[in-house]
């Protein structure tokens, strides 16, 4: 416990009560002068009381500063500013309550002189606690370009692609300035650490480089973003929001590729979980890269419609649409597939669980070209009709739950471009085959569970 | 101007006689658009879950029994609370007389499985096979400390009766993906009791009638009456229904209760089941395998163990979101013998529908919730003994489980040595709705309803989507 800063932290309270009476009297005898009207008495004690504020400003001002912590530059100017506005304070309340003749100009310049000595210490002393760039800092540009600040940065458009991200302006700079900047910038450099640009980062603060390339244990950043929460020296500090694990995860993927300071993110993307990390981190999902797209017409809904269709958008900002046959029990007819066929853009999701869909229309679902996840199961469907689907290039999810395809569609499955997942429960593929390949594909194939180990298992 | 407005002005615009009539099929088609689409028409983002299979465990299950393991309390059992742990925790009447809050470990062991290295108790065998699959968030909290306002709060985001449901919401903002049966199923086990559930926590508070829950029965026929009554042919029915619905457009137009909308709508929603309830509900299509998966209760219609074989039918066929629920988790005394009775009744069968949705490609946007209302206390309401014990509500902590479309599995969250108060990543009930509406497409705070004068939400005023969980 320390008294004087007990006593020194009440200077923030204090100093709103000469700002408020002094300004007051000021502008009060200003009034006067301009009106001609008569000074009443009760101005000498509002004075009298700005003065005395003023005083106690000053000296509690004077013990906040004791603990250090503060520019020596920027406390001196303001504690100048401070005093001389307690001396113009005291000035003004002698001459105007004692002195029997009173001149108007002097009475003027006296009030002019509080307001400005009012308004400059009330500017630096708001500098120290609040930065020198707060009140600019969303200023229009033209504002800024008067006061000699740069224009604000224009920010980076959205990434929608790896392809166009940059290393560090779109992956590893967003992430320091939404956690780490606010304390660590040029004005104020928490343990003499400085994040704002690359240079500062390797240069590091007190306790060594804040990233070292390709070394994990050298980069005290990622050391202390990844001790235990709460463990002393855990950034960042003070209970602020932490990184998530996804976050600390592209740091290390960053220092292992070298830390470097630019280039386009997929020239250091080594593993598919680096590709996954950092779609995630910036929120790349699949479905935005598509291209936008019109809407399909009323005759096109119609005709959906009618054949028996249960479809929606993708969301409200897409026009691509889920397209469902499944749940009105219909057939697959001619007029239905015409209908799809209709709109082979649009289509990014088609379910045709048990609508007795044969080999030979798999050839027409093939022209379905933004396909992404395809439901045909119960189908009489073989191997033979998964034939024309290789051509779909964005298929990533393919239910063939129950249909009659078998061993030879494995091959076949490592054909698709980007097929992630696929269904093959009861169908003539024999669980064996079905182990083999999932040993050696990125695939992720699911089978029938094998219900009896689950039963005998968890029996006992 | 919604929707409703415009049919509204649109209908009052067109007065009296032909034009009026003429207007009719349009209004019935206007309103089929609109169960379908929902108040959002699309969702905000595109959805990860398209369906929801909520399991909801009524009572308050132990999370100390289950899925949240306390070595501290191994070694300290017997031993006071202390009351910096307790803190200002409020107790419910039943155990605030107590003179002594001995600490209570659990009788039954735990173990770590999976690649996620989760401690799961020997009660739960089979949840213990999956546990790759789910996300095991073990800090939930809630506001409530009492069964009805605990469920009401979970399910309405408000702790007294009168909001709408989760489902209601999904169902207003969301429709129907599958015209031909109700989009919002509930299905109460019929081998369990306990405090009792009333209608009111599917209900549609004060959104149109038309969003509420259907309930199933818990008997062999889930819906009655489906068949026409003896003599009566399809086609009179249809004819009876027809000059029906004629005389409820006539009061709609003067009358513009949205309620009659709802009510004509039931009617046509009725027709529609006599076929597509039969299909979805009989299970004896189902070869024998399955029934083994869920176990020997999946055969009798209407147990915890048949209803979650029903829900994954009513997965198969888009139904939007589909509540189960299961009472007796309100073990205040005799704990170890009633808690093993509840998670013989339930384990085999979550797991299953796990399994079995993901074995059929429907856990990819199919999201299951597994939880209570609330947790229970780390120390035991009543006599301590060498085997028995009770515990007592406690809002503090609680699990839950959620596995399938957008979640990551794992575990999330953590409570202190004691299982009392959380330590790390706290979910409170309404980040847990945000996050559920989250996956389904919705931004919780832009699904609103304007009721007596001001816009009313799930998530009311809080809510944050827990985004470490997202996959």
């Amino acid at each position: 416990m320390d008294i004087t800063q007990f006593f020194g932290r009440f200077h923030v309270l204090v100093l709103h009560l000469p700002i408020g009476i002094l300004m007051l009297a000021a502008l009060w005898e200003l009034a006067i002068q301009f009106k001609r009207a008569n000074r009443p008495i009760l101005l000498n004690i509002i004075w009298f009381w700005g003065a005395v504020s003023a005083i106690a400003a000053c000296i509690l001002g004077w013990l906040l500063t004791q603990a250090g912590g503060y520019s020596p530059d920027a406390v001196f100017i303001h504690r100048t500013f401070g005093i001389l506005t307690a001396l113009a304070a005291i000035i003004a309340f002698v001459y105007l309550t004692y002195f029997k003749s009173q001149h108007k100009f002097i009475v003027s310049g006296l009030a002019v002189g509080q307001l400005f000595l009012l308004f400059s210490t009330g500017h630096y002393g708001a500098n120290m606690t609040h930065g020198e760039t707060y009140l600019v800092d969303h200023a229009p540009n033209i504002v800024r370009a008067g006061l000699g600040f740069p224009p604000h940065k224009i920010p980076r458009s959205k990434v929608t692609d790896l392809s166009q991200a940059d290393v560090y302006l779109d992956v590893i700079q967003p992430m320091l300035e939404k956690r780490c900047i606010s304390c660590h910038n040029d004005s104020k450099q928490k343990g003499k650490l400085n994040l704002t640009t690359l240079e500062n980062i390797m240069q590091g603060g007190k306790s060594g480089p804040a990233i070292v390339a390709q070394d994990l244990h050298g980069s005290e950043l990622y050391h202390r973003i990844t001790l235990a929460h709460g463990e002393k020296g855990f950034m960042p500090a003070e209970g602020k929001t932490p990184f998530t694990q996804e976050q600390t995860n592209t740091f290390k993927w960053w220092i292992e590729a070298g830390a470097p300071a630019t280039g386009e993110v997929t020239q250091f993307i080594k593993t598919k979980q680096d590709k996954v990390l950092l779609n995630n981190l910036l929120g790349i999902s699949d479905e935005f890269v598509l291209a936008p797209i019109e809407p399909i017409s009323l005759q096109q809904e119609i005709a959906l419609v009618d054949a028996g269709f249960v479809f929606k958008t993708l969301s409200q900002n897409s026009n691509y649409l889920m397209v469902d046959l499944s749940v009105k029990s219909q057939d697959l007819t001619e007029n239905a597939l015409n209908a799809l066929l209709n709109i082979s853009q649009h289509v990014v999701s088609l379910n045709l669980r048990n609508t007795h869909t044969s080999d030979g229309q798999l050839v027409q679902i093939a022209k379905l070209t933004n396909l992404q996840k395809l439901r045909l199961e119960h189908n009489p469907i073989t191997t033979q009709g998964m034939q024309s689907l290789v051509t779909l290039a964005n298929l990533k999810s393919l239910n063939l739950y129950k249909t009659q395809v078998d061993n030879s569609v494995l091959p076949l499955l490592s054909e698709f471009p980007v097929l992630k997942s696929v269904f093959l429960g009861e169908t003539l593929v024999t669980s064996e085959q079905l182990e083999i390949f999932n040993n050696q594909s990125d695939i992720k194939i699911q089978g029938i569970m094998p219900v009896s180990s689950f039963v005998a298992k968890a029996g006992k | 101007m919604d929707r409703r407005d415009f049919i509204r002005r649109s209908l009052l615009g067109a007065g009296v006689g032909a034009s009026a009539l003429a207007g009719m099929p349009n209004l019935a088609m206007a309103q089929q658009a609109k169960d379908l689409s929902g108040v959002l028409g699309s969702t905000h983002i595109p959805a990860k879950a398209k369906r929801v299979i909520y399991l909801f465990q009524s009572g308050g299950p132990s999370q100390l029994e289950t899925f949240d393991y306390k070595p501290t309390l191994d070694k300290r059992h017997g031993q006071e609370l202390p009351a910096e742990v307790r803190g200002e925790q409020v107790l419910t009447g039943m155990s605030a007389q107590q003179s002594s809050f001995p600490l209570a470990r659990s009788v039954y062991d735990f173990k770590q499985y999976g690649e996620s290295g989760a401690w799961v108790s020997e009660l739960l065998p089979h949840t213990a096979k999956i546990v790759d699959d789910l996300c095991i968030v073990r800090s939930m909290h809630t506001d409530a400390i009492n069964h009805d306002p605990a469920i009401t709060f979970l399910q309405t985001g408000f702790p007294i009766a009168g909001r709408p449901s989760i489902g209601a919401w999904v169902n207003y903002g969301l429709g129907s993906d599958n015209p031909n049966l109700p989009p919002f199923i509930v299905m109460v086990s019929s081998n369990s009791g306990g405090q009792p559930l009333y209608s009111r926590l599917w209900g549609n508070g004060f959104l149109p009638s038309i969003h509420q829950g259907v309930q199933f029965r818990g008997g062999a026929e889930p819906v009655l009456y489906l068949n026409n009554p003896q003599g009566i042919s399809t086609s009179s029915r249809r004819d009876l229904f027809q000059h029906f619905k004629k005389l409820q457009d006539l009061q709609y137009q003067s009358w513009q209760d949205q309620e009659i909308q709802s009510r004509v709508a039931q009617y046509d929603m009725a027709e529609r089941m006599q076929a597509s309830i039969p299909d979805a509900t009989d299970l004896s299509d189902e070869p024998d395998w399955v029934f083994d998966m869920y176990g020997p209760d999946a055969k009798k219609p209407g147990t915890y163990a048949a209803n979650c074989l029903l829900a994954r039918r009513l997965a198969e066929r888009n139904v939007k979101f589909i509540q189960l629920y299961h009472q007796g988790w309100d073990q205040h005394d005799n704990l170890p013998g009633g808690i093993k009775a509840q998670c013989k009744k339930t384990d085999q069968a979550s797991a299953a529908l796990i399994q079995d949705l993901k074995q059929r490609g429907l856990l990819e946007d199919t999201l299951v919730i597994w939880g209570g209302e609330f947790g229970r206390t780390n120390y035991s309401q009543g006599k301590l003994t060498e085997t028995g014990y009770g515990r007592d509500h406690h809002p503090g902590c609680f699990t839950m489980w959620m596995a399938g479309a957008g979640v990551k599995p794992g575990v999330y969250g953590e409570t202190d040595e004691f299982g009392y108060n959380i330590i790390k990543d706290p979910v409170h009930v309404h980040d847990f709705q945000a996050t559920l509406l989250h996956l389904m497409g919705i931004d919780h705070e832009q699904l609103t309803y304007k009721y007596q004068g001001r816009r009313f939400r799930l998530t009311d005023v809080h809510g944050h989507v827990m985004k470490d969980i997202l996959s």
